[in-house]
């Protein structure tokens, strides 16, 4: 019985982040005469591992202000993103679990 | 009961070996001295003796030996007993999983300086069951250990959950159970981490430089290898 009891208790403290899902937010710009200019109607996918591959898991277009948006993952999952036929960031990322309010940011990418 | 599985050929091997010891010793003895009277007189084993010369040697030898053998015998079944033992503890011996960190900056470009780790990692940072963790703040490497019993019962992934502070959030950490590494029982992870932003436009940073930017030479033609996951 107490070992039941301490495996709930386990469970349960591992299952907080399930409950909760991860923002991902980027923008993509362009540099011309010196200076970065937000980059509109750019598709972005997002690429997930599933422990054995890549797979496109969503994909996002950007807005006026060249923000892109992917809601709601779970936390934990592996992931880069492709822009424009090319993978960045060079290494792989995680998703966090982050309050509501904030965004986990992948770099700011330049066409 | 435990000596059951030792290989008799070795015991023999080794009986073998204390009827050859004395041999040198009473060779060396025929060769350099042949005519020396060295005289071996007394009962062994019901036995009367009554030798001379290199023979006598052999016998004397021969003797102070056998008396030992009980006690050579007993020592190589214990060796051996004890190495069974050791094979069968590094068989059951936990798993070691270690876990760079690598945290980025405000700009999701540079890494954070090695001092401010202690900032964002905490002793207790990591949950996984069970909760031995040890944070190495040098090489920014979490390591805990799971028994194997407990590895073999889990489901394909490890189940853990690292809390990171001030802006670093939680995660899930994906550990995906590779069992081959049977030797070492180690399985290396990393993880790269961003720091949250506000919803703020980042444009202007950028161009006053103080937001890095990534451009086609910070990218792969390919998606990146995955090192957060053992390979």
């Amino acid at each position: 019985m107490k070992h039941l009891v301490v495996a709930i208790i386990i469970a349960l403290t591992l299952n907080i982040g399930n409950a909760h899902a991860t923002n991902i937010r980027g923008q993509i710009v362009r540099y011309v005469n010196g200076r970065y200019y937000p980059l509109p109607n750019v598709r972005v996918d997002f690429m997930a591992w599933n422990g054995q591959a890549w797979v496109l898991s969503a994909y996002a277009i950007t807005g006026a202000d060249g923000f892109y948006y992917f809601i709601n993952f779970s936390p934990g999952i592996t992931f880069c993103v492709a822009v424009l036929g090319r993978f960045y960031p060079l290494q792989p990322l995680i998703t966090q679990n982050l309050a509501p309010q904030l965004y986990q940011d992948v770099p700011v990418i330049s066409s | 009961m435990e000596y059951d599985n030792l290989d008799p050929l070795y015991k023999i091997l080794c009986l073998a070996l204390i009827f050859l010891v004395p041999l040198a010793p009473a060779f060396g003895l025929y060769k350099i001295a042949p005519a020396d009277k060295f005289l071996a007189k007394g009962d062994f084993s019901g036995f009367k003796i009554n030798a001379t010369g290199s023979a006598a040697i052999y016998i004397v030898l021969f003797v102070a030996i056998y008396s030992q053998t009980s006690v050579i015998l007993a020592g190589i079944d214990s060796s051996r007993v004890l190495k069974n033992k050791i094979t069968s503890l590094e068989k059951d011996k936990p798993w070691k999983i270690e876990y760079t960190l690598k945290l980025m900056d405000q700009d999701s470009v540079h890494e954070i300086e090695q001092t401010e780790y202690a900032k964002y990692v905490q002793p207790d940072s990591i949950i996984c069951s069970p909760r031995a963790i040890h944070f190495d703040i040098d090489s920014k490497i979490i390591t805990f250990y799971i028994d194997n019993s407990l590895l073999t019962s889990m489901g394909d992934t490890i189940k853990s959950q690292l809390l990171l502070r001030n802006g670093y959030g939680t995660t899930i950490i994906p550990i995906t159970k590779k069992l081959e590494n049977t030797q070492d029982r180690l399985i290396k992870i990393n993880g790269v981490f961003y720091k949250a932003q506000s919803k703020a436009n980042q444009i202007n940073d950028i161009n006053n430089h103080r937001v890095a930017v990534l451009n086609k030479t910070n990218s792969n033609v390919t998606p990146p290898v995955v090192t957060s996951i053992p390979q």
